[in-house]
């Protein structure tokens, strides 16, 4: 089995015309992913079209390779000016760019870049051996289960940035409020738009992110002005990890790898899911813990290979019942269906060299990247170098770019100047920006599965915790819940004796 | 505290709001539960912020010997501290936003780049002008005649 599947994926994937193909997709991939605003469903929805001359097996290949490309690319903007290119990376940006400040850029980039390779290569050999199995447990997840599972990351997060736990819950709810804006997703009704014809589709995450990431940076940079902000200079060998980077990486890039595959396998916004649980984590059993908000390594190596394993992740049910799980993935699903590729259970049976030639590409596929952006660490690097009079009016450009280019409209635009402002008070009064996050993520997922269980129990609450899983789950909210209010006076009352 | 009164006020608007739909029925939930449920519990965790504030406040302003209120007083003026560039600027971004839509995208652009580096404390005027070129110039062929995405245009261009 090993033999066949594995030599068979690389021949297929090694001829010319295949191998261009996968250098092409990784390339407006990483590109994609580093210009905020252009996400891969959009992009890959972009160049459908072309990949129709190729062929299916080539086709297929190039569009899987703008897919995973843009999860390596979108670290790079937010390591370097703390804008996201794609919602996986808003994590990256709590210690990435601190160690960017700090004259470390050159390392967490290449961190980024050997946990997403190491990260991918596990996703392709997970997804070669275990595909049917795995699609079919990804099954037994419910409306029930997805809700409580939304929940329990609502519970585990909220002590994501290690700072006051209440502030955090406020900043998720806030998320979860504003995810309800625009058409409610069970009935279609249109909600809170507040008479405004744009804002009835919902407000754009993209708007949002670069506001709260990149224009409140912008404007924090211009209050701290007085106190000027110098970076280090920086030798040419320090662009590079050292020794103890790559160390303390190690396992937070195989603890990554695992989980993102595995919460790459369930519906929903997967990979920003997995960056995020990866980044909690990390915080919690790191002997580092207290780095992280100031340059922890494994606040970047963890993430980011979380959020390349779930891309891989996300593949399972694609390939093996035909189910896109994400926007990316559905883009995907609609290219097949257009080379006449039908993915499911019968695809390895029917069209084996389109099957391993997309495995064997993501091999080779990974490799490239790797090659690609490990000799461009240095480059980027340099781009913290530039003075903020220089970098931050081209930061600021690229966020209006980024929140108009992703549904054309002038009123996301605003949404990122009001988030931007917001953003900059937040950190004024020390609230962390990247819970809002999680919240605006699981919020549709919350209210669907919540509601889609209650219509399916018949109103009976009992419903929410129907299953095995469902309980398990329950049990770990709960304890998760109440460990740190115990936990507190507990150390109270030693304190006190 | 105030930071969790403007939380609590957020969460009261979208409670308020949130009557306007119909609840239905626990069998099949409406389009106003879940936000309803949500803000209650927003006001809640905010109503909690508030008086975590209000106590340690009290304590802090204990121990430095001074009453709240010019307790109170001297953070709101430490806050304020070297906020005079991120209005400037907000200010700028506004007029830019504004403008976009009556001379275009590219000329507001051209503008904003040079005012906002400036504002950063460009001295000469050169690399401004040269950086803001740069720019448009990026953004025109990388976006507009390559990804196809069609920016505002105004009156000039």
């Amino acid at each position: 089995m090993f033999d066949h599947s594995v030599i068979s994926s690389l021949l297929t994937a090694f001829q010319p015309v295949n191998l261009v193909s996968c250098f092409i997709g990784a390339v407006v991939g990483t590109l994609v992913g580093v210009l905020p605003g252009l996400g891969p469903a959009a992009a890959m929805a972009l160049v459908i079209p072309l990949t129709l001359k190729l062929g299916p097996t080539a086709g297929l290949i190039m569009l899987a390779g703008i897919y995973y490309g843009s999860m390596y690319g979108g670290s790079t903007t937010s390591i370097l000016v703390n804008v996201p290119g794609e919602p996986a990376s808003v994590v990256t940006t709590l210690d990435g760019y601190v160690m960017a400040r700090k004259g470390r850029a050159g390392a967490a980039l290449a961190i980024a870049a050997i946990g997403s390779f190491a990260a991918g290569t596990f996703s392709v050999i997970a997804l070669q051996f275990f595909a049917p199995l795995l699609a079919r447990s990804a099954l037994a997840f419910g409306p029930a289960e997805y809700f409580v599972l939304t929940v329990l990351g609502i519970v585990l997060l909220s002590n994501l940035t290690g700072k006051s736990r209440v502030k955090s819950l406020i900043l998720m709810m806030v998320g979860l409020v504003l995810s309800t804006i625009g058409m409610d997703p069970v009935g279609g009704v249109e909600r809170f738009s507040f008479g405004i014809d744009a804002a009835q589709g919902g407000v754009s995450f993209i708007a949002i992110t670069t506001g709260l990431f990149g224009v409140a940076e912008v404007l924090t940079i211009m209050a701290e002005k007085e106190e000027k902000v110098e970076l280090l200079p920086v030798k040419f060998r320090e662009l590079y990890p050292n020794r103890e980077e790559i160390k303390r990486s190690v396992a937070p890039i195989v603890r990554g790898s695992v989980m993102g595959f595995f919460i790459g396998l369930l519906p929903g916004p997967a990979a920003t899911m997995a960056a995020f649980a990866s980044y909690g984590l990390e915080r919690r059993i790191s002997k580092f813990k207290h780095m992280f908000g100031k340059g922890a390594i494994e606040g970047v190596a963890g993430p980011e290979s979380a959020n390349n394993a779930a891309a891989g992740g996300a593949m399972i049910p694609l390939l093996s019942l035909g189910l896109p799980f994400t926007p990316a993935t559905a883009v995907l699903l609609g290219g097949m269906l257009l080379h006449g590729v039908t993915p499911g259970p019968f695809l390895l049976k029917d069209r084996p060299d389109v099957f391993w030639g997309v495995i064997g590409s993501f091999y080779l596929g990974n490799l490239m990247l790797l090659i690609l952006n490990l000799p461009l660490v240095g480059i980027f690097a340099k781009i913290v170098r530039v003075s903020p009079k220089y970098l931050m009016p081209t930061v600021l450009v690229l966020c209006v770019i980024g929140a108009y280019g992703d549904n054309s409209s002038m009123f996301d635009v605003w949404v990122m100047l009001a988030s931007g402002v917001a953003g900059f008070l937040m950190r004024k009064y020390q609230y962390e920006p990247a819970p809002l996050v999680v919240g605006l993520v699981l919020g549709p997922v919350m209210e669907r599965s919540l509601r889609q269980t209650l219509i399916i129990s018949k109103g009976d609450i009992s419903g929410l915790w129907g299953s095995g899983i469902c309980v398990i789950m329950w049990v770990v909210v709960i304890f998760s819940a109440i460990y740190p209010i115990v936990g507190h006076f507990i150390n109270r009352s030693k304190k006190v004796l | 505290m105030g930071s969790s009164i403007v939380w609590m006020l957020f969460g009261l608007l979208f409670l308020v709001y949130s009557l306007r739909y119909p609840f239905d029925t626990i069998g099949s939930p409406g389009p106003a539960v879940f936000p309803f449920l949500i803000s209650v519990f927003l006001i809640f965790f905010s109503g909690l912020e508030a008086i975590k504030s209000y106590t340690n406040r009290k304590k802090e302003a204990e121990k430095e010997c001074v009453d709240e209120a010019s307790y109170w007083f001297t953070r709101v003026c430490e806050r304020a501290k070297g906020e005079a560039g991120p209005i400037k600027m907000t200010a700028v971004f506004v007029v830019y936003l504004l403008a976009m839509v009556w001379v275009g995208f590219f000329v507001s652009t051209f503008l904003f780049v040079f005012v906002s580096s400036r504002l950063m404390g460009s001295k000469d005027f050169l690399r401004p002008i040269a950086l803001s070129l740069g720019i448009v110039i990026f953004c025109y062929i990388l976006f507009e005649v390559w990804l196809k995405v069609s920016f505002p245009r105004g009156i000039l261009f």
